[in-house]
């Protein structure tokens, strides 16, 4: 058995190596590991280097201390309330309101609501008697929103100590940043295997993709999850637009507006993600959907030479564009072409890919956990890289292509029960929005 | 009857029928309330409202049975009779004749002999066994009469003319006294909404902002354009004629298509957004603002006699005739008078002078509900203190549940003024150590010179500041 490997390798030469290997030679390594762990270094060195200027900011924002308003829309969230409102209440950061929005809840989520507010706990409670997707849940609170900078959370999450603090700072290092990105672990890591090597994904993945593409100022999606806003800017864009991938949509706006979107790996928000690899499919099918019908549709003028063009968001549409899209499909074509022309070392082909990606993988798990400020508690998820080359290597990108093929050619998303038919109908007649 | 009489306001009647001497009343002035005793019926002309319903009220106040219980008819001139007035009366005639009233007047008349025949042995507040009495001799139910002059919206007349000062509370917790000992069985009729405070019924709801309070806000419904997202207040898409959406610059043409309103947001003069209003209470009355929550409901009822309170009616001794005399020093009210006319014999041949004071006890519910049970007990205590209190030479009564009288011969009125304004504070202090009072309740003192030669006089004079005759 082992022979045969050894005589595989033994013979091949290195041109035939690049032959076999290309997908990982030229898109792989370069984009994920040399690219990525450049930057990265290049991040922390500019990080130290700014110490002093970082202190600076913080101080000017301390002295400023401007509201925030801090605003949590959703459906049948209550019971998540109480957790995410004691994870506010003990912020470093104080001079805060917080407004939740209740989207047509039809649980108990009303009678929380009103408790919290009657308790003082939350400033102030709005309800939708009839649900008007994620969107417009989130543009009710801006209307009534006080703050200078507005942070947008799920509900079912919940905030380190001074996220708050960390990520509002982020705008006094540079007043041309519009909106910042915090960065989100999982909660329920232990919950199930897709919890956790969706926890794998978040740490490593994720978490290093925004930092890159932040540093190289091509930063893409800040998620609903955790972000924070400039609010003059936000109210003068309309806030959300309806969703899907509303998140990344809104940034967007920003970016066109001039301003800089920027990620803050030191802001740290929990979240719960799906327990079930059925609802992360869904989860992910719907978010990958997004990219084509904001990147492809709705946004693609940044690609024309208009008066609006700026570089970076151009840059940050095509990287998004090429990595994402183009790569999912060339991925394609590589499988059918090992299949097809390396019929009888496919499998081993397959297994010795796994097997550098673990390796590589190994790697950027022991860096990104000699930087993280909670590494004690996630080294035990390093047991789970070999099944996360798998989840990441296939899983995901098959989710991706169908996600692609789909919103292209059906314009599935505009038909997801995820919005309200009403919203999306309007969407779909006024012209794909 | 003589026709110049007829027109003569001045002069109150007598006229007999069937054997039974009505008093006809038309200068209500001139009537003293224990001289009614001579009569069997009244009848009363309707002509002044309001001196009639103060008449009425000192009738059913009085303590004689004989007076509180006397038939009571309404000669109705053109003035509409008020309800207050008629639940205190016993009907309503047309002329100076009660045979349309006969029967009633009968059973009246003699159900009141079987009571000077027997005595029963109630114990506790008078004014329970009164109530009793009224309603039994009657042979009515316990009404409430719809009243904007209460302060509950309703009003049982009866008990409002044998209260203090109309107190509310002491009205509700006779009642309530005289359900848990199974006299009265109540039938709903009605809820009132009270002021905690002090009991008034005229409420101001309001709706507040349930953060700073404040009564100025105004609520709008908010508007989702389902093509944009954008959300806000009705307010944010007027344009001319016409809703236009702020975001994007869309005319909203048909709610449930492109846009609908999905809740109704109010926002107050401070900026605080809220959706559901707090709502607070403003009581007319006494000024209190508080919580929906601080509002009593309470029940209003009919109140039925039961047997017990038939038999409770007619049974046992007295309680003016009960055992206050143990008490060293304390006299029986009908001693207390006996000796108040000595008193004015003597004065008139010394020339000295005699002086009653009243000292009358306001309790509030709570303390009167804590000695409930041994109201009489409660009694005693306090009289043996109070009798600890005054000097020896002075007669001291109990002239009804919670007034002491006391007489003090040769007594420089000043001084004893003075004497008894000490001796209620110190009163205070004791029974707010012994019996765990507070400052709500209340003692009232004062004192009177007797001026005429009559001893009743002076007790009429009382009897104007408190009911105890
Ligand atoms: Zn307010
Ligand atoms: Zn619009
Ligand atoms: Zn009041």
């Amino acid at each position: 058995m082992w022979e045969v490997v050894f005589d595989y390798f033994d013979s091949m030469t290195p041109d035939q190596f690049v032959r076999t290997y290309w997908y990982l030679i030229f898109l792989e390594l370069p984009r994920y590991l040399f690219l990525d762990y450049m930057v990265l270094l290049l991040y922390y060195l500019r990080r130290f280097s700014m110490k002093k200027t970082y202190k600076e900011a913080q101080y000017r924002f301390w002295s400023e201390s401007p509201l925030v308003t801090i605003m949590a829309p959703g459906k049948n969230e209550g019971k998540n309330l109480y957790k995410l409102v004691k994870s506010l209440e003990d912020q470093t950061y104080q001079n805060f309101e917080i407004i939740i929005v209740d989207d047509g809840s039809d649980d108990d989520t009303p009678i929380i609501g009103n408790s919290l507010l009657k308790a003082g706990l939350i400033d102030v409670f709005l309800r939708n008697e009839v649900r008007g997707g994620k969107a417009s849940a989130a543009n009710l609170a801006l209307r009534y929103s006080k703050g200078k900078y507005v942070v947008h959370l799920d509900a079912d999450s919940s905030l380190d100590r001074n996220a708050i603090e960390r990520i509002i700072t982020r705008f006094y290092l540079d007043p041309e940043i519009g909106c910042v990105g915090g960065n989100l672990k999982v909660r329920n890591a232990k919950e199930s295997m897709a919890a956790t090597l969706q926890a794998m994904e978040y740490l490593s993945s994720i978490s290093v993709g925004r930092i890159v593409t932040s540093y190289l100022g091509i930063y893409r999606i800040i998620s609903g999850a955790f972000g924070a806003f400039r609010t003059d800017v936000l109210k003068r864009i309309g806030g959300w637009d309806i969703g899907p991938g509303l998140d990344g949509d809104v940034t967007q706006k920003f970016q066109k507006l001039g301003y800089k979107v920027v990620f803050e790996d030191r802001a740290i928000c929990l979240t719960s993600v799906p327990v079930k690899f059925k609802t992360l499919t869904k989860q992910r099918l719907r978010w990958n959907k997004s990219t084509v019908r904001f990147r492809l549709r709705k946004h693609i003028d940044v690609f024309l030479p208009t008066a609006n063009f700026k570089f970076t968001t151009f840059f940050s549409s095509l990287e998004n564009i090429v990595f994402n899209v183009v790569f999912s499909f060339l991925w394609i074509v590589y499988l059918f072409d090992i299949l097809w022309n390396f019929t009888d070392t496919f499998a081993l082909i397959i297994v010795t890919k796994l097997a550098i990606y673990t390796v590589i993988s190994y790697l950027q798990f022991f860096v990104l956990i000699a930087l993280s400020e909670r590494w004690r508690s996630e080294l035990w998820l390093g047991l789970y890289i070999p099944l996360e080359t798998i989840y990441n290597g296939y899983y995901m990108r098959f989710i991706r292509v169908m996600a692609y093929i789909k919103e292209m050619y059906f314009y599935s998303s505009y038909k997801d029960v995820w919005n309200p038919a009403k919203t999306s109908d309007k969407a779909l007649d006024h012209g794909k929005l | 009857m003589n026709v110049i009489e007829a027109f003569n306001r001045e002069h109150n009647t007598v006229h007999s029928e069937n054997g039974l001497d009505i008093l006809f009343i038309r200068n209500y002035e001139a009537v003293r309330i224990s001289a009614l005793i001579s009569y069997d019926v009244i009848i009363l002309e309707y002509h002044d409202p309001s001196g009639a319903g103060d008449l009425l009220n000192k009738i059913r106040a009085a303590s004689y049975e004989d007076v509180y219980l006397i038939p009571c008819f309404l000669l109705k001139l053109d003035a509409q009779v008020d309800p207050l007035h008629l639940a205190l009366a016993d009907g309503i005639v047309e002329r100076v004749s009660i045979a349309s009233h006969h029967s009633i007047v009968e059973r009246i008349i003699s159900v009141k002999n079987d009571y000077k025949a027997i005595k029963t042995d109630f114990v506790g507040r008078q004014v329970v066994l009164k109530l009793i009495r009224f309603l039994h001799s009657r042979d009515i139910r316990l009404k409430p009469v719809p009243s904007s002059n209460t302060l509950m919206g309703y009003s049982f007349p009866f008990l409002d003319a044998n209260s203090h000062l109309h107190d509310y509370q002491e009205n509700i917790e006779i009642l309530k006294v005289s359900v848990d000992r199974g006299f009265l069985s109540p039938h709903f009729e009605d809820v009132v909404h009270l002021c905690s405070n002090c009991g008034s019924g005229f409420i101001n709801y309001r709706e507040v902002c349930p953060k700073c309070g404040t009564r100025k806000h105004f609520s709008e419904y908010s508007i989702h354009h389902f093509v944009c997202g954008y959300v806000g207040p009705e307010s944010d898409f007027f344009q001319d004629k016409k809703l236009v959406c702020p975001k994007c610059n869309r005319q909203l043409r048909h709610i449930g298509v492109d846009y609908d309103k999905p809740s109704r947001i109010s926002e107050c003069e401070n900026g605080h957004v809220f959706q559901e209003p707090e709502i607070e209470t403003y009581c007319f009355n006494c000024g209190d603002t508080n919580k929906l929550e601080s509002i009593i409901d309470y029940e209003i009822n009919t109140y039925e006699l039961t047997a017990t309170g038939v038999s409770m009616a007619l049974s046992g001794i007295t309680k003016e005739e009960s055992n206050i005399e143990e008490i060293d020093g304390v006299v029986s009210f009908s001693v207390f008078k006996t000796l108040l006319k000595v008193e004015a014999e003597r004065r008139k041949l010394t020339k000295g002078s005699v002086s009653v004071s009243y000292i009358s006890f306001l309790f509030t519910p709570k303390t009167i509900k804590a000695h409930l049970d041994s109201y009489d007990q409660f009694t005693h205590q306090i009289a043996a203190l109070v009798r600890n209190l005054l000097q020896p030479t002075e007669v001291l009564t109990l002239a009804n549940d919670d007034t002491f009288l006391v007489m003090s011969p040769e007594a420089d009125m000043k001084e004893t003024k003075k004497r008894l304004q000490e001796l209620s504070s110190k009163l205070k202090s004791v029974l707010q150590k012994q019996f765990e009072t507070t400052d709500n309740d209340r003692i009232l003192v004062d004192s009177f010179e007797m001026e005429d030669k009559e001893s009743v006089g002076i007790l009429e004079q009382i009897n104007e500041h408190i009911n105890i005759l």
